[in-house]
C-alpha cells in the first residue's frame, strides 16, 4: 500500500524516471565503447599474426629449411604458455616444428576452439594458415586479451552503474522529498481552507521557482477569497443589525394601526408611517445588494471608454438647480478631455452620491465644487464643499457600510452612500481620498487615463 | 384593457389582479411559466406582466419564446433582481419595461398604461400637442398659445416624456430613467426641482396649469376639458 502510494507521487515517479533514463544511457555508452575497443583489439591481434607469418615466410623464401625450422622452434620455445601457436609443415607434408596437433587447418583466417589445438582452455584461437616456398605455415594467437577486455568492461560498467544508480536515487529522493514537502504543504493549506480557515497561506521562497509562482497565485486567490467572504460576513452582520431596527419600528407602527382599528380610531397615519418605513427598509436592502454586486466584480463587463468631464458636467447641470433650491451654489470646472474605462451608470451614481451628500449634510450658503484635473497619466475628479467636513479620525469609518457620524444620525440616510462610492471606486481601480478642503470636505478620485489607441 | 399576469407568488398575483380589476381592466393570472406562454400565444392581450423567476419556464426564456413565435404584446418584467445587468438582460430578451420588487401599485399601473398606449414603433409625429402647448421635435422648440418658451436641453426631454404620455401618470422613477438615465434613487429632490423649473416656464405665465402632481404616484400632463 505504501509502495502504491509512493509511485502515485509525481516527484517519486519523476526521480525513478530520471534514474531509468540515466541507466539506459550508461548501458548504451558502455556497449558502444566496448564494441569499438574490441574492434581495435581484433585488428591489432590480426596485425601481429600477420607480422609473425610474414617474418617466417621471408625466412622460408630466402633461407634454407634448417633456418626456418630453427626460427619456428625458437618462437615455439618462447611461447611457454601457448598464447601463440605454430605449425610448420615441409613440402612433403611432414611436420617440421609445432606446438599444436597435426591436423588440417583451413587456409587463410579462421577461428579454432582451444581443445582442437590440444589446449585445455575455453578461449578460442585466431589462426592464419598460408604457404611459402612449398612450406605450409600456421600461426595462431589466443583471444584471451579480448576476454580480459570483456571482463574489464563489465566490471567498469558494473561499478559506474552502481555509482550512477546511487547518485540518481539520492538526487531523486532529495528532489522528491523537497517537492513532496511543498506539495504536501499546498495540500494541507487547501485542506485547511476547505475547512473554513481562510487565513491559511503558503510559504513562498525568494527563489521565484515555478512552485513559488504557483504558491503566490494560490495565496493571491486566497487573499481575494478571504476579503470576499469577509465582505459577505460583514454584510450579513450589517443586515442583521441595521435592518432589525427599522423592522422593529415597522412592527410597532403596524401594531399601533391594529390597535387604532380596534379602538375605532383611524389607523391611516400609522399605516402611512409603516409604508414609509417599509420603503426605507427596501432602499437599504437595495443599496446593500448593489454594493455587494459591485464588490463581486461583475461590473467590468459593462466597462466602456467614456469622458469623465462629460459625465461630471452633466451631473453638475442636473444638481445645480437642486443646490440652488437648497440655498447652495454648485460650481463645475471640468473642461479637460478625460477618457477613462468605466461603467457609466455606476460612475454616475457614485458622483451623484457625493454631490447629494454635500447638498444634504451642509448648511445654507455652502459652495460645492465639481472638478476634473489631468496630470501625467492620471485624472483626478473631485467634489469639494465648504461645509463642516469630516474629522480626520472618522474618515476611514465613514467609508464603512451603515456607519453614520453621530451628528448625522438624525438626518435621513442609510449610511451606505460612501460605502457605495468606495465599492465603485475599487471596481474602477480608482484611488479614493477624503481630504480637508479647509474648510469643508474634498472627496477626490484618481483614475488611470485610458491609453490612447 | 386586457392583461395577462404571469406570477407564481399568489399573494402578489392576487394583489395586482385585484388592483387591475378595480381599475376596470380584465386580468388573467397564470402561476407557471409554461402555462403562461401557452396562454399568451393562444389569446391576445394588451400587456403581459411577467415575473422573472417562474416555475416551469423562467421569465427570460418565456419572453424569448414569445418573441420568436411572433408575439408582439408589450411585456413588463417584475423582478426581485434589480441590478442593471439584470435589467439589460431582460430588455434584450424582448421585454419592454422593467419593475423591481417591491413596488408600489401606482408605479406598476403607470408603467402598464405607458406600455399599453405606446404608439406604434415608427413614431412619425414631429409636433406633440397637449392643449395649447406644442413641442416641435424637429426645431426643438416649445410654444404655448403661440408664445415661444425657452427650454434647456434636459427640460426639453422632460417635457417630451410628459407629452408623449399625456393623460397618464408618469412616475418619478420613470422620469429618472428616461430623462436623466439615472438607475438609482436620488436622496435629493432632483425630479421635484426640475419639475418646478419646468412648471415655472410652461404653466406659471399662463392661466391654466397643464402639469399636475399626482399624490404618491408621479406627474401627469393633460389638457383640461
Amino acid at each position: 500500500m505504501l509502495l502504491a502510494d509512493l509511485t502515485r507521487r509525481t516527484a517519486v515517479r519523476l526521480a525513478l524516471g530520471v534514474t531509468l533514463f540515466v541507466l539506459t544511457a550508461l548501458i548504451l555508452s558502455s556497449a558502444i565503447g566496448y564494441s569499438l575497443l574490441r574492434g581495435q583489439l581484433i585488428a591489432r591481434q590480426d596485425a601481429r599474426i600477420t607480422e609473425i607469418f610474414t617474418a617466417l615466410q621471408s625466412t622460408a623464401q630466402f633461407g634454407d629449411q634448417a633456418d626456418l625450422v630453427e626460427a619456428a622452434t625458437t618462437r615455439i620455445a618462447a611461447s611457454i604458455d601457448l598464447s601463440t601457436v605454430y605449425l610448420l609443415r615441409g613440402p612433403t607434408g611432414a611436420v617440421l616444428a609445432a606446438n599444436i596437433p597435426d591436423i588440417w587447418y583451413k587456409p587463410g583466417w579462421s577461428r579454432v576452439e582451444a581443445p582442437i589445438l590440444g589446449i585445455s582452455d575455453d578461449t578460442p584461437y585466431r589462426v592464419f594458415t598460408g604457404t611459402s616456398g612449398g612450406f605450409s605455415i600456421v600461426v595462431g594467437m589466443t583471444y584471451s586479451d579480448l576476454d580480459d577486455l570483456a571482463d574489464i568492461s563489465f566490471a567498469a560498467f558494473g561499478w559506474s552503474a552502481l555509482g550512477v544508480l546511487l547518485v540518481a536515487i539520492g538526487a531523486g529522493a532529495f528532489i522528491a522529498i523537497r517537492v513532496q514537502a511543498r506539495i504536501s504543504e499546498v495540500e494541507a493549506t487547501l485542506h485547511a481552507v476547505g475547512h473554513g480557515d481562510l487565513t491559511a497561506r503558503l510559504t513562498v521562497s525568494r527563489r521565484g521557482s515555478d512552485l513559488d509562482q504557483i504558491s503566490l497565485a494560490i495565496n493571491q486567490a486566497l487573499a481575494r477569497l478571504e476579503s470576499l467572504v469577509e465582505a459577505v460576513r460583514q454584510v450579513s452582520a450589517d443586515i442583521a443589525h441595521d435592518l432589525r431596527t427599522p423592522l422593529n419600528r415597522l412592527r410597532i407602527r403596524i401594531e399601533a394601526a391594529v390597535e387604532a382599528n380596534i379602538q375605532g380610531t383611524s389607523p391611516a397615519s400609522d399605516l402611512a408611517e409603516a409604508l414609509a418605513q417599509s420603503d426605507a427598509i427596501d432602499q437599504t436592502f437595495s443599496a446593500l445588494l448593489r454594493i455587494a454586486q459591485i464588490e463581486a466584480g461583475g461590473a467590468r463587463a459593462n466597462f466602456h471608454p467614456l469622458d469623465l468631464s462629460d459625465l461630471i458636467r452633466t451631473l453638475a447641470e442636473v444638481y445645480a438647480d437642486v443646490a440652488e433650491d437648497s440655498g447652495m451654489t454648485l460650481l463645475c470646472d471640468a473642461s479637460v478631455p478625460a477618457m477613462v474605462n468605466g461603467d457609466k451608470h455606476l460612475l454616475t451614481q457614485m458622483f451623484a452620491n457625493l454631490i447629494e451628500n454635500a447638498i444634504r449634510h451642509c448648511q445654507l450658503g455652502t459652495t460645492i465644487t465639481c472638478e476634473v484635473r489631468a496630470a501625467d497619466n492620471q485624472l483626478v475628479a473631485s467634489i469639494a464643499d465648504t461645509g463642516p467636513g469630516i474629522p480626520e479620525a472618522e474618515r476611514d469609518n465613514v467609508l464603512r457600510r451603515l456607519y453614520r457620524l453621530e451628528k448625522s444620525r438624525t438626518t435621513e440616510g442609510s449610511g451606505l452612500g460612501l460605502a457605495l462610492v468606495k465599492a465603485v471606486a475599487e471596481a474602477h481601480d480608482a484611488t479614493l481620498a477624503l481630504m480637508d478642503a479647509g474648510p469643508g470636505l474634498r472627496v477626490s478620485l484618481q483614475f488611470a487615463t485610458l491609453p490612447r489607441a | 384593457m386586457r392583461l395577462l399576469l404571469i406570477e407564481d407568488d399568489t399573494a402578489v398575483a392576487a394583489y395586482v389582479a385585484r388592483g387591475l380589476t378595480e381599475q376596470g381592466h380584465i386580468c388573467d393570472v397564470m402561476t407557471d411559466g409554461t402555462d403562461g406562454l401557452f396562454q399568451a400565444t393562444r389569446e391576445s392581450y394588451d400587456v403581459l406582466v411577467v415575473d422573472r423567476m417562474l416555475p416551469g419556464l423562467d421569465g427570460l426564456s418565456l419572453v424569448r419564446a414569445l418573441r420568436a413565435s411572433g408575439g408582439r404584446a408589450p411585456v413588463l418584467f417584475l423582478t426581485a433582481l434589480g441590478g442593471i445587468d439584470d435589467r439589460v438582460e431582460g430588455l434584450e430578451a424582448g421585454a419592454d419595461d422593467y419593475l423591481t420588487k417591491p413596488f408600489a401599485f401606482a408605479e406598476l399601473m403607470a408603467r402598464v398604461n405607458a406600455l399599453a398606449r405606446r404608439p406604434p414603433v415608427q413614431d412619425v409625429q414631429t409636433v406633440l400637442r397637449v392643449g395649447d402647448l406644442e413641442l416641435d421635435m424637429l426645431r426643438r422648440q416649445a410654444r404655448r398659445g403661440g408664445q415661444a418658451i425657452d427650454l434647456l436641453p434636459k427640460e426639453f426631454t422632460l417635457l417630451e416624456v410628459l407629452m408623449r404620455n399625456a393623460g397618464r401618470i408618469v412616475t418619478r422613477t420613470m422620469l429618472l430613467e428616461r430623462v436623466w438615465d439615472f438607475h438609482f434613487d436620488p436622496k435629493t429632490s432632483v425630479v421635484e426641482t426640475h419639475i418646478s423649473r419646468l412648471r415655472a416656464k410652461i404653466d406659471k405665465p399662463f392661466e391654466v396649469a397643464l402639469l399636475q402632481t399626482v399624490k404618491n404616484s408621479g406627474y401627469m400632463l393633460h389638457a383640461p376639458r
